[in-house]
């Protein structure tokens, strides 16, 4: 079983920010959704988002880079859930978000 | 001075520390608690006004927010380690931090009112609860497990090489 560990600060941007990169810029969280988690979602069997460095994720980054899978990539709930894990070992409402964020894709897309 | 009146004193004493210690530590808790339920009104206020005002872009107003969501649950995570306990559960403030700061209608306005009492009525008897509702035994297994776990087994380990060497010289 292949795993890939992306770290947002590291491998992206040190403040993630926005939604779309127009007008919200190139840290925004459908750039990361496209460049990072969709190819690794694609080519490996296990995917872990280290959130780590970086304290203040805003819910339009968290929505449009997770919730974004469900309904912009075109993966599944199951397949998301099976896949994915994230992690933040600070400030756990932000893990919480994301559920939240993913299971509404969910929802919206049922 | 015999033995005996020593070892009153010693116990005197220590109850007394023990009881200075206790009270100094449950003011401060209770001191950093009310600063959190005063953040915690101060976000949802600044988030109120904000929303009603209407004239800052909507990305700014969501970074500025979880800012302050972030900074609230570190001070929880500051009070449960000053506690030894998980005293309050940061989970509350996920509603906080999930909402859509782009909504300004009456109706997220009113949502975020009753977010903001949810949040400091699950602080206020969380509190109530930890402090008031249990025993002091309760309390002190809560706070000192680790430790009292330690103790034991180093104990038991001690009383077991005590009988082990009784039983070896005989």
């Amino acid at each position: 079983m292949t795993t890939k560990t992306i770290n947002v600060v590291k491998d992206f941007r040190e403040k993630p920010y926005g939604r779309t990169p127009i007008p919200d810029g190139d840290g925004c969280g459908e750039y990361f959704r496209e460049l990072h988690l969709v190819p690794a979602l694609r080519e490996y069997d296990k995917v872990h988002v280290n959130l780590n460095g970086y304290n203040r994720y805003g819910r339009s980054f968290l929505d449009e880079a997770f919730g974004g899978l469900i309904r912009e990539s075109g993966f599944s709930g199951k397949e998301v859930k099976e896949k994915l894990t994230y992690s933040h070992d600070l400030v756990k409402t932000i893990e919480k978000v994301i559920t939240e964020r993913i299971n509404a894709a969910i929802k919206d897309c049922e | 001075m015999s033995y005996g009146q020593i070892f009153i004193a010693l116990l005197g004493w220590s109850l007394l520390f023990y009881l200075s210690n206790r009270t100094l530590r449950r003011t401060e808790i209770s001191r950093l608690k009310d600063r959190l339920v005063d953040k915690v009104d101060g976000v949802t206020e600044w988030l109120a006004n904000e929303l009603h005002l209407n004239d800052r872009p909507p990305l700014l107003t969501e970074s500025t927010h979880a800012a302050k969501v972030t900074q609230i649950e570190l001070k929880i995570r500051q009070i449960n380690h000053y506690t030894n306990a998980e005293l309050i559960n940061s989970d509350c403030l996920t509603p906080l931090r999930d909402l859509d700061v782009s909504k300004t209608d009456s109706a997220a306005l009113d949502n975020l009112s009753e977010l903001s009492a949810d949040i400091i009525e699950h602080i206020e008897i969380s509190y109530d609860n930890f402090f008031f509702k249990k025993s002091i035994l309760a309390r002190f297994w809560i706070t000192r497990k680790d430790e009292t776990k330690g103790a034991t087994i180093a104990l038991a380990f001690l009383v077991l090489i005590f009988y082990t060497m009784s039983f070896i010289w005989g």
